[in-house]
């Protein structure tokens, strides 16, 4: 009786580890079983393009920097908006430090892609070589928007966190040497043409192709002075095929825009873009219209004030509002996608970058290109100053309200303060042109260190 | 068999060891004849010492005590004689060569002993293990067996024996000089020697060396509740009971010595009959009125026999890694032998809701709203203020009577059947429960269910098996929104009906309340549970028992917002809301126990093994955009869908437990517990803990020192330590898992990992220590028991906070973090008077809790920097500090806590205010009078720091009815008052009173004084009836939250900004043939 007692006594608690192996549960999938099979691998790297359009990324990057430059006018009473308005951030503020946070969400997505399916024996190489490409774009381009904003940032490559977690920061040319080295290798496993949600080639633009890599090296090559590499590049995506720009302005930020080199689909009920959804105004702003300083700076042949402004009256006066994207809320179809990149930008990037090497006729037909469909004259003979000023202001006008470009080529060409200043008066000091590192960052990584000025 | 033949034999020893002694008495071999009548002892010493050489030494003073004696003898011997003429002499004698002295007779204590075999029944004439038996005046005491018998073998000739144990009267009999007794106990009232049911087994206050609280299913009974977790209110110390809403099945929190746990469960465990029952409620979201269902509602009160708390380590550490928050035991009715009988027990009745506030009548109303537009110089206009310019301004209508003063009826019947003989016994039940609401409409929670209860045991008795299964079904509709929000509706505002009966919406100038009612959300619970146990005893005293139970809880949620409930002017679009919730737990317990008795020596031990699987799927869905409010209960007719939760898992929890209790005559009592726990919630490094406790117990009034007093009957003081886990920390947090994302990218869905994922964190432990005393005054007449507990809860789990570097801003890790919960508590019985037609009882209790977060590295960097502060409790929050109302602006001004000039969050939130129950208890008190009984619970609580009504009303001057409180606002410049000025669209006092509403100002007292219960009884019973076959008829009145005393700003200091309880009363009857 003893024996038999002992001996079922010990079979139980032997059996008690192996008892307490639940399995993962069936509503969701383990780390090791989402890498297994192509699609769902590709699900986990689709999931951070639906997740950066259902946030906004886009929208608050846009928004932020429109407030901080000279594209945006506050409404809101806020004290976190009214001081990225008035240029007087401090290092608690919860928008910046949003925009901190998801950013870097999506880079630990990236990575946990780039490691799972380095660890996968599983999937079919091309996607392999397809969703490498694709983690490392976005990867990129997140740290694009990091080092764009805060200046020097950590460069997170792995999922680790404990490494993660005191990560010190990289000096800016070490971002973007980072930046550039993940595009040059995604540009290598990338295919020029768009994939489906399936990896089947497809029409729309919303994965990244080889040309969205090479569309993002351009600008950085513009931010490091490589010019040279910045034409060549540039000139292989204008003239790759698939690319040209909408005769009719009001198109270029449709779904099946041809100038569209990477746009987020819509994912959002009712919504086609967050943009849409938030800068279209219905009634009296609360918290952002065009400030009526840039509104006025547009010249008067120019066809975009029409077609990518719109205006409202209410009963406390007439108020501006982006109007790239025409579909506001409660949308009843999908029509427009959130451009992420598109052909105008490295048809200026390269104008640039000619200009820049001297080749001002090259130069100047580029900025032509831009200007003719803007319904604005042509323009000749300009020494290279004036012709990167007019690139600049065309840059300007094209590009305003489209994912902080305004703001970070203010900084990347110097003017940030020469333009700010005579708004913002005193509120302005060379330091705003970074945000600060969020405080809350800081005192859970002491490694981080600040942003002079905060 | 080994025992017996041991004590056997030490017996024989004895005798023979005897025999041995009166045969070795010096033998004389002279032999003597003698025949003496009535002579003196003198006359009878000279005959013999004429027919011997013996010589007697005496004095004349030892003959002169002596009597005469008279025997004849024929060649007997000398001892012989000698025995003849010392019997029943106050002499005695030595004999020294030839002398034989002759001395006075010492009295010593009895020197000859005797064997004295007894058995103790009770009054039924069942055999009683377990007693006590002493003898009066002497060491010896032994404890009867299993079969109630007892054993002395050395006896004293004559005693009298002191009989005590468990549920009995200490008795002393005489049993003189018989060989054999047969002791009828007295069965006891009172609550030393109630059964307790602790874990694993039963134990009672006299030797129980855990702390642990009792409510019998007699206090149960007495309360008008649909909730069994509300019937313990004011009943046990350190329990904290509150009630969420008084909707009917809403929440109610039930929290034992404190709150453990900085991020996970707080809830004590709840075991019902061996099986754990789930303490999370089943909604998958906010349900109806606002509030979540309490999964206690599924029970029916009228099942229950008794809910044990087990407070301490010695009580909950064989719970293991379920036991920190404490534990609660709830033990139904079970079978009991007896002729058929058939019981019936209804009710019903009616309530209102506790308290009304003290609103503004029409006419202040309209001056507050005319002094608001003046002070701002606003004119009032169709927009800004249709109160003034479109509704009738002398109409008036008490919203709190219009929405939340209907009238709630209750009606309640249980019928039960048992019965059985010697060998199956039975209990069939049936019970029914409805109540109302006080909201219009027809809202309403209905609850029906059965069960039934078999016991079987073999000829032998060795072999037992009991089943038990129940059923429930409980079908709850409420509104979707706590409509109490809206009592703050203008007192003038529009009627609720069109004369056509339509809603009336006023040309669209206000929201109809009538119109939200439309929006209902029903709870439909069904649970099923059974439970079988199966017991074998190999021999007296060692058991075999497994015990497995299985519930099944379903839950289906739909909550509708159909069209008809906007305003038909404005687009709305409907929706649905579907939800699912199933949830099984399957358990099963082998068990072996022991129990060892010998003399004074009782041993109990039990050791078992825990297999536990609990299976949970969810699934809520919502449908908008129906085309018609019929369709409302098709999904499939919803344009959109989507699925907000969906979960399916699988937690599996294995134990192995050991527990020891040893006592020495009930006076000396120690406990060791142990258990091994393993929790699928952990990640394979960590699933396995240890955890254990150990309790002693002194009663001290067992000790001869006291015995002769007879003020402090009972005496005990206790000490038991120990550590017990926490793994209510939900499950598969330790793996990394991607979850599907909702919005499909190019018609793929997309896959997000949902955490950083830690496989090594291991269990929250708690250190409990507690320091008890138990008295029984005047023969236990008055009880008092004492505690003071110290846990310290360590290695919290928590979301440990990380930058965001890392992708997510905390990973799940335990920190360092130590919570210390104290506390005092104390509890008085008194049993007043205790005759059989007359009796009044007493019973106090008071909890003192205090809390206090003592530990936690990097609170600063954390996202619980703004919620906790180090050295404070855990129920603080910090808030804008009030200051005055300006007297020359009239807004409300604040505390600038960091002297930057303007106020903001959470800089200025610097104002630390302490929500916690300072302390709490009851008083009750019962009285019998012959046919009549009565008895009354007073509940108070001392919480001097309670959200107050601020947060529910809009700024004084708005469109919006005001407590009448704001009469006394700032009028003009030096006015002196707590009220600002009144005002519709001045920004700083818009301002100041959103600060206002987030400062301490929104906290005030709602300690509460509660007539909880009121219950009278009569008796009917009379010898008619009893002929007639009926057992028991009586009928009796019940009232619930009769009287509150409270200042609370407010509508209820327990509800506070929701639904207050309801007060009701109901009659009923019960009746047993």
């Amino acid at each position: 009786m003893k024996y038999i007692l002992l001996f079922i006594v010990c079979n139980v608690f032997l059996s008690c580890k192996k008892y307490l192996d639940v399995p993962q549960p069936r509503t969701r999938l383990s780390s090791s079983t989402v890498f297994d099979n192509d699609a769902t691998a590709t699900a986990a790297q689709l999931a951070i393009y639906s997740q950066m359009e259902t946030g906004g990324l886009l929208y608050f990057i846009t928004a932020y920097t429109g407030l901080s430059g000279d594209e945006f006018r506050n409404h809101s009473s806020l004290s976190d908006n009214t001081d990225l308005a008035s240029n007087n951030l401090t290092a608690g503020n919860q928008l910046v430090y949003n925009l901190w946070t998801n950013l870097y969400k999506y880079v630990y997505q990236c990575n946990a892609v780039l490691e799972g399916i380095g660890r996968s024996s599983a999937l079919t190489p091309a996607v392999k070589e397809q969703l490498e490409g694709e983690a490392r774009f976005t990867r990129a381009l997140c740290h694009y928007y990091l080092v764009s904003l805060f200046g020097p940032v950590p460069i997170v490559q792995m999922t680790d966190y404990s490494v993660n977690a005191a990560i010190p920061r990289s000096s800016e040319e070490e971002v973007y040497a980072f930046i550039v080295n993940d595009l040059n290798i995604a540009m290598n496993l990338l295919v020029p043409g768009y994939k489906s949600g399936t990896n089947m080639p497809a029409t729309e633009r919303v994965r990244p192709n080889k040309w969205t890599a090479v569309a993002l090296l351009t600008r950085i090559y513009l931010q490091q002075g490589r010019w040279a590499d910045a034409e060549t590049e540039a000139g292989n995506v204008i003239t790759a095929s698939g690319y040209s720009l909408m005769t009719d302005l009001n198109s270029s930020f449709l779904k099946g825009s041809t100038e569209a080199i990477f746009q987020l689909m819509a994912v959002v009920p009712r919504y086609n873009t967050y943009a849409g959804a938030n800068f279209i105004l219905t009634t009296t702003p609360s918290s952002i219209s065009i400030a009526p300083a840039f509104v006025n700076s547009f010249r008067y042949a120019d066809r975009r004030q029409q077609a990518w402004t719109k205006s409202i009256t209410t009963s406390s006066g007439i108020f501006y509002y982006p109007y790239k994207y025409k579909v506001g809320q409660n949308a009843s179809a999908v029509s427009e996608y959130s451009m992420v990149l598109r052909l105008s930008e490295q048809i200026l990037i390269r104008a640039e970058a000619r200009a820049m090497q001297g080749k001002l006729m090259e130069g100047e037909a580029d900025l032509n290109t831009v200007r003719q469909r803007a319904g604005l004259p042509a323009l000749s003979g300009l020494t290279q100053t004036a012709l990167l000023d007019s690139i600049q202001t065309e840059r300007k006008f094209e590009l305003m309200f489209e994912t902080g470009d305004r703001w970070i080529n203010l900084k990347r060409t110097g003017t940030i303060g020469s333009v700010l200043l005579p708004l913002k008066g005193s509120d302005w000091s060379e330091a705003d042109q970074l945000y600060p590192i969020p405080q809350v960052e800081r005192l859970r990584n002491p490694n981080l260190s600040q942003n002079a000025g905060y | 068999m080994l025992l017996k033949s041991k004590l056997y034999a030490r017996i024989t020893g004895r005798l023979l060891l005897l025999l041995f002694l009166i045969l070795s008495l010096p033998g004389r071999g002279q032999s003597f004849t003698l025949s003496v009548k009535r002579e003196t002892l003198g006359k009878v010493f000279l005959q013999i010492e004429q027919q011997s050489e013996f010589r007697f030494i005496y004095t004349e003073e030892l003959l002169a005590q002596s009597g005469p004696v008279s025997f004849t003898v024929r060649n007997a011997s000398l001892d012989s004689v000698l025995r003849l003429c010392f019997l029943n002499q106050p002499l005695t004698y030595t004999t020294e060569g030839k002398h034989i002295i002759v001395r006075k007779l010492i009295e010593k204590p009895a020197a000859i002993t005797r064997e004295l075999r007894g058995r103790v029944v009770n009054e039924k004439g069942e055999a009683m293990a377990g007693v006590t038996i002493r003898i009066k005046n002497s060491d010896l005491a032994t404890g009867s067996n299993t079969r109630g018998e007892f054993f002395f073998p050395e006896a004293p000739k004559s005693v009298t024996l002191i009989i005590s144990g468990a549920e009995m009267e200490q008795q002393e009999i005489e049993a003189g000089l018989q060989p054999f007794v047969l002791i009828t106990t007295i069965t006891k009232l009172g609550l030393l020697d109630e059964t307790m049911v602790i874990a694993y087994g039963k134990t009672t206050k006299r030797v129980s060396t855990g702390s642990v609280g009792r409510v019998s299913k007699d206090e149960i009974s007495k309360q008008p509740v649909s909730n069994p977790m509300l019937a313990l209110s004011g009943r046990i110390s350190g329990l904290q009971i509150t009630q969420t809403s008084g909707a009917p099945g809403s929440q109610v929190l039930v929290q034992l010595r404190g709150r453990n746990s900085l991020a996970n469960g707080n809830d004590p465990l709840f075991i019902i009959d061996g099986i754990p029952f789930p303490s999370v409620t089943l909604n998958n979201s906010t349900g109806g009125a606002a509030t979540y269902s309490s999964p206690f509602d599924n029970i029916n009160p009228a099942d229950i026999e008794s809910i044990e708390v087990l407070k301490d380590a010695d009580a909950t550490a064989i719970y293991g890694s379920r036991g920190a928050n404490g534990v609660i035991l709830i033990t139904t009715k079970k079978p009991v032998q007896g002729k058929t009988t058939l019981s019936f027990r209804a009710y019903a009745g009616a309530g209102t809701i506790t308290r009304r506030m003290d609103l503004l009548s029409t006419p202040d109303y309209i001056a507050m709203r005319q002094e608001a537009f003046a002070n701002d110089g606003v004119t009032p206009t169709n927009a800004n203020a249709p109160d003034l310019k479109l509704w009738d301004s002398t109409r008036y209508t008490d919203w709190q009577k219009e929405l939340i003063g209907k009238t709630v009826s209750q009606q309640d019947v249980n019928i039960g059947l048992s019965g059985g003989n010697e060998s199956t016994q039975f209990l069939l039940g049936a019970g029914y429960h409805k109540e109302t609401t006080v909201f219009p409409g027809n809202f309403s929670s209905e609850k029906i269910g059965g069960s039934l209860s078999l016991n079987h045991q073999s000829n032998d008795r060795r072999f037992m098996v009991s089943f038990s299964g129940s059923y429930l079904v409980n079908s709850n509709t409420l509104p979707k929104e706590d409509i109490s929000r809206r009592i703050t509706l203008a007192p003038n505002a529009p009627a609720l009906y069109l004369p056509s009966g339509a809603l009336n919406w006023e040309n669209s100038t206000w929201i109809n309340p009538l119109s939200i009612l439309e929006r209902s959300f029903t709870n439909h619970t069904e649970v099923f549970s059974s439970h079988l146990t199966l017991s074998y005893k190999v021999f007296t005293g060692l058991q075999l028992k497994i015990s497995s139970g299985f519930t099944h809880q379903y839950l289906r949620e739909h909550g509708i917002t159909p069209q008809r409930s906007f305003n038909p002017a404005t687009v709305s679009v409907s929706s649905a809301t579907f939800g699912h919730t199933d949830l099984q737990t399957l358990i099963t317990e082998p068990q072996i126990s022991y129990q060892y008795q010998r003399k004074l020596h009782t041993i109990e031990a039990v050791a078992g093994i825990t297999i536990q699987q609990t299976d949970q799927q969810n699934l809520q869905q919502t449908g908008t955009g129906y085309s018609s409010d019929g369709l409302l209960y098709s999904i499939q007719a919803a344009a959109t869908v989507t699925t907000s939760v969906e979960a399916d898992t699988r937690y599996r929890y294995t134990g192995q437990f050991g527990r020891i209790g040893y006592h020495y005559d009930k006076k000396y009592l120690a406990t060791i517990t142990i258990r091994r726990d393993g929790s699928s919630r952990y990640g394979s490094a960590n699933r396995f803990a240890n955890f254990y406790s150990a309790g002693i117990g002194w009663v001290f009034s067992r000790e001869t020192w006291l015995q002769q007093q007879d003020i402090l009957t009972f005496g005990k003081l206790r000490l038991s330590a120990g550590r017990s886990g926490n793994d209510q920390i939900g499950d598969y947090r330790y793996l990394d898992l991607y979850a599907p994302y909702p919005n499909a990218y190019q018609s793929v869905t997309p896959f997000y990992p949902t955490q950083l994922y830690n496989p090594r964190y291991s269990w929250e432990q708690v250190n409990k220590k507690e320091l008890g005393i138990d008295l029984g005054f005047f023969k236990d007449r008055l009880q008092v028991t004492a505690n003071y507990y110290h846990n310290i809860t360590s290695n919290q789990l928590i979301q440990y906070p990380l930058p965001a570097t890392t992708g997510f801003l905390g990973i799940l890790k335990n920190l360092p973090a130590t919570i210390r919960n104290t506390g005092v508590e104390l509890e008085l019985t008194g049993f007043l008077v205790q005759q059989p037609k007359k009796s009044w009882n007493v019973s106090f209790n008071l909890s003192i809790p205090r809390n206090c977060l003592m530990k936690f590295d990097g609170l600063a960097s954390s996202s619980y920097a703004s919620i906790y502060q180090i050295g404070l409790p855990l129920s603080i929050v910090k808030r804008f500090g009030f200051k005055e109302v300006a007297a020359a602006t009239g807004a409300y001004t604040f505390f600038d806590y960091d002297n930057n000039g303007q106020l903001a969050s959470p800089q200025d939130e610097q104002r630390i205010i302490n929500g916690a129950q300072r302390y709490f208890g009851g008083m009750q008190q019962s009285v019998k009078l012959g046919k009549i009984s009565f008895s009354f619970l007073l509940q108070f609580v001392r919480q001097p720091y309670v959200q107050n009504y601020l947060i529910r009303f809009s700024r004084p001057g708005s469109l919006g009815n005001q407590p009448s409180d704001v009469l006394n606002r700032w009028r003009k410049p030096g006015d002196i008052t707590d009220i600002q000025r009144f005002s519709v669209s001045n920004a700083a006092a818009n301002l100041a009173y959103n600060y206002f509403q987030f400062s301490d100002a929104a906290f005030s007292d709602a300690s509460y004084i509660r007539l909880r219960n009121l219950y009278v009884e009569y008796d009917l019973q009379s010898t008619p009836l009893k002929r007639a076959g009926v057992k028991k008829f009586v009928v009796f009145l019940q009232g619930q939250n009769l009287l509150t005393l409270t200042s609370y700003k407010g509508l209820d200091p327990e509800t506070q900004t929701f639904l207050p309880p309801v007060k009701m009363i109901t009659a009923g009857v019960q009746l047993n043939f």
